[in-house]
C-alpha cells in the first residue's frame, strides 16, 4: 500500500514535468516568432499561452494536464514604421507579433524552476520507496 | 502479538499515512500553475496524535483520513499552491517515513536476535 502510494505521487510529478515541458515549448516558439510578420495568412504571429487544468485519474490522484495552448488576444500587437518592409501597409506601417522577450526569458524560468520542483519531488520519492524496498534485507 | 514486534501494524499504518501525505503534497506542486488550483493537506486529527503517542492507532485508522485545503494566501489567478512551503512539508514527511523505517527495521534486528539467540 505505501509502495503503491509513493509510486502514484510519482506519477503525478511527472504529469507535473510533462506540462511545465510543455510550457517550455510554446515560450520557445513564442521566442522563434518574435519577428515573424507573416505566420502564413499575411497576419504576424501572436503569442501563445498554455493553460493548465487539474484532471482527476481513475485512483483519484490530482493530475495536471495542458488544457489548451490560447493565442494572447489581450497584449497589443507593435505596429513598427518600415516602409521598405515586404509586408508594411499603405502607410508604411509594419505590425509586429505581441512577444516580448524578457517577458518570455523570465516565463521561461519560472517553469523551469516549476520543473525542478517536481524532478526534485520525483527524486524525493524514489528515495523514500527505495529504502521502504530495504526493509526485507 | 504481532511477528515484528506489538507496534508493527501500527507502524505500516502511518507508513501508509507518510505515503499518502506525500502524495497528496505531490499534486500541490505538479499542480502549481493551475488557475485555481487549492492547495490541499493530509491532516492528522487530534484524537489520531494522541493515538500516536499511547501507540494504540487502530490500523485502518488512516485510511479515513481525507484531504484539506490549505489555508495558505491565494495568487493572483486562484492558486494556493506556495512551492516551498509543499517542499518543506515534503521533506518533513520524509523524514518520519525514513525514521519509521529505522524502528521497523530495529525491530526486526530484536526478532532475529530473539529467534537466533545472537545479536
Amino acid at each position: 500500500m505505501s509502495i503503491d502510494g509513493l509510486f502514484g505521487g510519482m506519477s503525478v510529478s511527472a504529469s507535473g514535468m510533462a506540462a511545465q515541458r510543455a510550457r517550455m515549448n510554446v515560450i520557445a516558439a513564442n521566442i522563434a516568432h518574435a519577428q515573424d510578420t507573416d505566420r502564413g495568412d499575411g497576419k504576424a504571429y501572436v503569442r501563445k499561452e498554455v493553460v493548465f487544468e487539474t484532471v482527476l485519474d481513475e485512483a483519484g490522484k490530482e493530475l495536471v494536464r495542458v488544457s489548451d495552448v490560447a493565442e494572447d488576444v489581450r497584449t497589443p500587437m507593435e505596429r513598427i514604421h518600415a516602409p521598405g518592409h515586404p509586408d508594411a501597409d499603405k502607410d508604411g506601417y509594419v505590425t509586429m507579433p505581441n512577444v516580448s522577450p524578457v517577458f518570455e526569458m523570465t516565463d521561461l524560468v519560472s517553469a523551469s524552476r516549476s520543473y525542478e520542483a517536481n524532478l526534485q519531488v520525483s527524486r524525493m520519492l524514489k528515495d523514500m520507496a527505495e529504502r521502504a524496498l530495504e526493509l526485507g534485507r | 502479538m504481532d511477528a515484528i514486534g506489538g507496534n508493527g501494524a501500527m507502524i505500516a499504518t502511518l507508513l501508509d499515512a507518510a505515503a499518502r501525505r506525500q502524495r497528496v503534497l505531490a499534486a500541490n506542486i505538479a499542480n502549481v500553475d493551475t488557475p485555481g488550483y487549492k492547495a490541499k493537506t493530509l491532516e492528522f486529527p487530534a484524537e489520531l496524535e494522541k493515538a500516536m503517542l499511547d501507540g494504540s492507532v487502530p490500523e485502518g485508522a488512516v485510511k479515513g483520513l481525507e484531504t484539506v485545503e490549505r489555508d495558505t494566501p491565494m495568487k493572483a489567478n486562484g492558486n494556493t499552491v506556495d512551492v516551498d512551503l509543499e517542499l518543506a512539508e515534503m521533506g518533513k514527511t520524509s523524514m518520519a517515513f525514513q525514521t519509521l523505517l529505522a524502528v521497523s527495521q530495529m525491530k526486526q534486528a530484536q526478532m532475529r536476535a530473539a529467534i537466533t539467540g545472537r545479536g
